[in-house]
């Protein structure tokens, strides 16, 4: 099948190549550039530019710029946006025109005009992708207060939060670590704070976000289940402003602006908790002193960009985050000729650091490139460190040690991207990516001093050195009113250690009009993944390790087919929305029987040995998505109806189990409401089908081990050691599963569900003008029924004291619930 | 580093609470469970039981809810019957072995409450299938066969002292010696190997009047068949037993670990005594069926991956299921085989 496709794909884009227009059969012009927003002069990505003469038209592509070729005549542009005012211009085009539009800004002879919204999904090729306005996010009541873009794409059909709270994205079934998440362009790696609770991105920083679940552009690739393209904001070319929030756990703020008007501009913008500021004195207080923990995170976003020309544009972004964990402390006792004092440190701190250099360049009204320098890195460090001095009259003895421990993971990468439109509707991308990765699992320093030795060594474990490369072609085209297609193919080049190997995933995408207001949809992809992620904890914590592929632990690989319907209804008010999909995915692993992180030596560098390798997965599922996004009152209702499963070969004796976030339903509703200009309410509910976890169900007896060398201490070495001696310990000692017995799963692996997952939460924003600026109240509540949804399930033996002086034991089945009902407040500025 | 992550998500659960759950949970049928070992030369018994529900209160280790007393037990030899095996609660004096290091070791706590075949001149020899079949009024009838497999054929030893040292996140230096045997592995079956021995030395000791003892002390010693790194950075030897598959029936060495007296590390829970002097080494090894190793493999691995309570739940590993070869009940006879050897220092 695959081969029969391939065949087709390139017969399709040899055609397309071979169809480009040309000026000799027909006497058109090109109009390209800009769109921009008015007001700070941030481009405006996935802008509509259309000719309402012609009914011909496009999108403004991912830094904003657009190309339009018409025939020579008078045309009627209109360029709209969402929460933009539609503007349009009208003149004579009789030769190549490069042009930034402003939205709201009139030019030229323009005349306004009723657009035709060409942004409804309905007339969209691509499907599967979920897209929220930011300033909606912003509205939504949210953990803490916490404004969490990644926390709001979780509402969404297909995707699914793992745990409470958790920001990790599982998308159609995959995994975490099966997401691209892009800012900027630029992978991250870790996109958490405080092990999984909050994610990275701080939305006054973001311009855009866009999340894929299926239907990928060849663009995009290196990732089985999802794209997550976040965009920064630019900084405002015309003026000064800033925005910011104090919240209950952390204050954020961000300023942008001209750093020579209209030529350039910055954008900066800061996020930081203050949790440390009550847990160092109250740590202080608890131990009497002797200690202090601190825990903190922090983002930093920043963004400066530079029009060089009218053509050229260069960028510069960077981000670096990181959560950070202290404690120190310290003991000593004095006794009659002796005092001993010790103390000690520790710290630990994990994050991202990124930068990107962009460059745009327009080398014609129909070619735009983007070259692109990218770093990222994300690492986890501990260092701890300790001394003693121990005196005894004029003895004096001296000991110290310090430890560090790093893990990492870091890329380079070098990117060239163009965007080429030679016909109104038809637009092919291509270009090429190179990333040198460098994957570090640990590095361990240690060194000792004193107490008769000294150490000073380093262990460090296998550094793996990559090259990941890829090329891609992507042809979008419109082929009548009706059918568009988007058809690609992404070719993948992997080199690790002598060793090539090589990737074609190819990529296709078709809507059929079957009336102005409904489409079918249709899409194909593959997918290929060079890289793991070692996790079993289900929370997000930063002791997740990458790790590349490898002979061993060969890539993971995927392939997934979707189709839907697209309608728009009640002159659209309303979008609907339903899709279907099925997923298979091959080469996945798991931690093999017994290990995690901790335990099985992932972190000393011998991972290879800990995991199963050769799991496939297989996923499908039904989405809904009703969506309302004009009017006062706004928002979803969106229902996912899925089965997700996993077989490995060794684990649960070969046979196929349910993925540890297998959802059968999954409901999410969104409403907010603007009451007046000054109030708006806000409302969300969730429900989830609970979550696949394993149970001992049951047990049984065992011996002790006669193996164990241990085994034989009691009886050889007893007086009687050449008799059978009586060693009852022996025999029930063996009895509790929960001691040295043996637990049994009877319901296999992940054969038991924990209770449903549902929540309200609620949210008011008060918004009034200030002679400075804006300021916005608000108020929410988290949980707003305290529903106690599980977190995690664990037994528990309870012990009971009876009336008789005896008491009781009994085992229990208890569950942990992490956030009951949480009010929260915050206050927003803008200036 | 794991204490770290616990205190991290402590912090979380300032704002947590637990409750119990009352949920509907899956119903038990309770089954038989056999447990047993044959060793060449040693006993024909079964440890029998019965399964349990998770929640059901199966009590503390002098708890004998589970223990089944009352039921029939027969015992095969080559398809061929050879009786029943009598319950026997207490005083297995009658069933005296020749008290020789080695075969009495493995069944030290044969005493009580197991069923012992009453024959005591019918013993398990290299080859023999033995085929136990249990029935019981209440939880049905279970079998389970077993082959007993060879001794190891040793061709060889060496040991190699210091052959390496270890350092472990707090900078703690172990120093390991090699003890090599060399093997001649059957292809005909499928088996796992392990190590155990003594350690036997003369120690000099503060007598605690100003004089000094010297005395002879024999000790059990871990010969570990690898050595391993926990999650807290300490390197230690694991005991586990090592699966033959790469041997295929070849001249083979079997590498084990011996931390050695007198050296750093020297294990802790012995009195490290700076004069001490190493006499010999006594060690066996082990010829362990494929059954029987993968399940008490299995059954450690188990044990050592569970966490109880909440940590456990939030920071798991991942499930371990324990397989046995009882059929129409749980748990698992296998057996094992081994050769003794001694090297002299």
């Amino acid at each position: 099948m695959s081969k029969c496709y391939l065949k087709i794909l390139y017969g399709f884009l040899f055609l397309s190549l071979f169809s480009l227009p040309s000026k000799t059969f027909a006497q058109k012009y090109t109009i390209s550039g800009y769109v921009i927003d008015e007001a700070s002069g941030e481009k405006l990505l996935g802008a509509t530019v259309y000719d309402a003469k012609t009914k011909k038209g496009g999108l403004s592509n991912t830094y904003g710029f657009f190309s339009l070729t018409l025939p020579s005549d008078t045309v009627e542009l209109v360029f709209s946006y969402t929460g933009y005012k539609t503007k349009g211009m009208k003149f004579l085009l009789d030769k190549d025109t490069l042009i930034s539009i402003s939205l709201g800004y009139l030019a030229l002879d323009q005349v306004d005009i009723v657009a035709e919204n060409l942004e409804r999904k309905v007339d969209q090729t691509q499907m599967s992708r979920v897209e929220i306005p930011l300033e909606q996010i912003k509205k939504l009541p949210a953990l803490f207060g916490e404004v969490d873009v990644v926390k709001a794409l979780q509402l969404m059909p297909g995707v699914q939060s793992g745990s409470e709270g958790s920001s990790g994205l599982y998308v159609r079934g995959g995994g975490p670590d099966q997401n691209l998440i892009l800012l900027d362009g630029v992978p991250l790696y870790y996109v958490s704070h405080l092990g999984g609770f909050f994610s990275v991105f701080n939305a006054d920083a973001l311009s855009s976000i866009q999340l894929y679940k299926g239907g990928f552009p060849a663009r995009y690739g290196g990732r089985l289940s999802s794209i997550l393209d976040v965009r920064m904001k630019e900084g405002n070319l015309n003026k000064f402003e800033g925005e910011g929030s104090v919240g209950i756990i952390s204050s954020k703020v961000s300023v942008q602006g001209p750093i020579a008007r209209g030529k350039s501009s910055f954008i900066i913008s800061g996020r930081r908790t203050y949790v440390d500021l009550f847990t160092r004195p109250i740590s202080r207080l608890a131990s009497n002193g002797e200690a202090a923990i601190g825990y903190y995170f922090y983002d930093l976003n920043g963004k400066a960009n530079y029009i060089l020309s009218e053509k050229d544009r260069l960028y510069f972004s960077f981000y670096t985050g990181e959560d950070r964990f202290s404690g120190n402390g310290g003991y000593e006792f004095n006794d009659p000729g002796v005092s001993y004092e010790e103390q000690f440190k520790l710290a630990l701190g994990w994050g991202n650091r990124l930068g990107a250099l962009r460059w745009n360049h327009i080398w014609s009204d129909k070619l735009f490139s983007n070259l692109t320098a990218t770093y990222t890195r994300y690492q986890l460090r501990i260092a701890a460190g300790g001394e003693s001095t121990e005196t005894r009259g004029d003895s004096v003895r001296k000991e110290s040690f310090d430890l560090e421990y790093i893990s990492r993971i870091q890329d380079l990468g070098l990117k060239l991207d163009f965007d080429y439109y030679p016909s109104p509707g038809h637009e092919i991308k291509f270009g090429i990516n190179s990333t040198y990765h460098t994957f570090e699992p640990s590095t361990i320093g240690v060194s000792t001093a004193g107490g008769g030795q000294n150490l000073d060594t380093s262990l460090v474990s296998k550094i793996d050195q990559p090259i990941e490369s890829f090329v891609y072609l992507e042809d979008n085209i419109k082929i009548g009113q009706r059918i568009s297609a988007n058809m690609g193919v992404h070719a993948v080049h992997y080199y690790l250690n002598q060793t090539h190997n090589w990737s074609i995933q190819p990529r296709a995408a078709l809507r059929v009009g079957i009336s102005e207001d409904v489409s079918f949809k249709a899409s194909y992809s593959q997918m290929t993944q060079f890289i793991h992620l070692l996790t079993n904890s289900g929370v997000g914590l930063p002791i997740d390790l990458w790790v590349p592929a490898t002979e061993k632990v060969p890539a993971q690989t995927s392939w997934q087919v979707a189709g839907g319907v697209s309608a728009s209804l009640w002159n659209d008010q309303f979008e609907f929305s339903v899709e279907g999909y099925y997923k298979e995915m091959n080469g996945l692993i798991t931690f093999k029987e017994g290990n995690n992180f901790f335990f099985g030596g992932a972190q000393s560098g011998g991972w290879e040995e800990t995991v199963e390798t050769g799991g496939t997965g297989t996923t499908y599922g039904l989405e809904l998505l009703l969506q309302k996004k004009q009017g006062k009152t706004t928002g979803w209702i969106g229902y996912t109806l899925a089965w997700n499963w996993r077989q490995f070969d060794n684990i649960n004796k070969g046979e196929r189990f349910p993925f540890k976030y297998d959802r059968r339903h999954d409901v999410s509703v969104v409403v907010t409401h603007e009451l007046s200009p000054k109030v708006n309410l806000a409302a969300t509910w969730v429900f989830g089908t609970g979550n696949a976890i394993t149970l001992p169900t049951a047990g049984f007896a065992g011996l002790d081990n006669p193996l164990d060398p241990y085994f034989q201490y009691q009886g050889a070495n007893s007086p009687a050691a050449n008799i059978y001696q009586s060693y009852l310990y022996s025999i029930y000692s063996s009895i509790s599963p929960f001691q040295d017995g043996v637990e049994l799963f009877e319901n296999g692996r992940n054969g038991f569900r924990m209770q449903a997952y549902h929540r309200l939460d609620l949210g008011v924003n008060f918004t009034k003008k200030k002679r400075w600026g804006e300021r916005t109240w608000s108020f929410g509540v988290y949980n707003a029924y305290n529903r106690l949804n599980p977190f995690v399930y664990y037994f528990q033996t309870v012990f009971t004291n009876e009336p008789d002086g005896s008491f009781s034991q009994e085992q229990k089945l208890r569950k942990l619930t992490l956030f009951p009902i949480i009010p929260s407040i915050s206050y927003q500025f803008k200036f | 580093m794991k204490n770290i992550v616990f205190l991290l998500l402590g912090l979380l659960m300032l704002v947590s609470c637990q409750t119990d759950l009352d949920i509907p949970f899956p119903e038990h049928q309770p089954k038989l469970t056999l447990n047993g070992y044959l060793v060449e030369n040693g006993p024909l018994f079964l440890y029998v039981t019965r399964s349990f529900s998770a929640l059901e209160d199966v009590g503390s280790v002098n708890d004998t809810s589970i223990l089944i007393k009352d039921a029939t037990a027969e015992v095969f030899r080559n398809g061929e019957r050879l009786g029943e095996l009598e319950f026997i609660p207490s005083g297995l004096d009658t069933f005296l072995f020749q008290g020789q290091f080695g075969v009495d070791t493995f069944f030290n706590f044969i005493n009580n409450n197991v069923y012992v075949y009453p024959d005591t001149t019918v013993k398990p020899k290299a080859g023999d299938e033995f085929e136990f079949k249990v029935n019981h009024p209440t939880y049905g009838t279970a079998t389970v066969k077993t082959t007993v497999v060879p001794k190891p054929e040793i061709l060889g030893v060496e040991l190699v002292t210091d052959s390496i040292v270890t350092t472990d996140f707090d900078g703690y230096q172990d120093s390991w010696s090699a003890l090599k045997i060399r093997v001649q592995d059957p292809g005909d079956i499928s088996n796992f190997y392990g190590l155990k021995g003594f350690i036997y030395t003369v120690e000099e000791y503060e007598d605690g009047l100003g004089g000094v003892i010297k005395d002879s002390f024999n000790y059990p010693i871990l010969i570990s068949t690898e050595i391993v790194r926990d999650g807290g950075g300490t390197i230690f030897g694991n005991s586990r037993p090592l699966a033959d598959t790469d041997f295929n029936g070849q001249e083979a060495v079997l590498y084990g670990w011996v931390r050695l007296p007198g050296c750093c590390g020297y294990p802790t829970d012995i009195l490290n005594r700076p004069q001490t002097e190493v006499l010999k080494i006594d060690a066996e090894a082990l010829l362990i069926d494929e059954d029987f190793g993968v399940y008490q493999d299995k059954r450690q691995l188990q044990s050592e991956s569970r966490t109880e309570g909440i940590e456990g739940a939030i920071l798991p590993r991942e499930p371990v299921s324990v397989v046995g070869n009882v059929e129409g009940g749980y748990g698992l006879v296998g057996s094992f085989n081994f050769r003794r050897i001694t090297y002299d220092f």
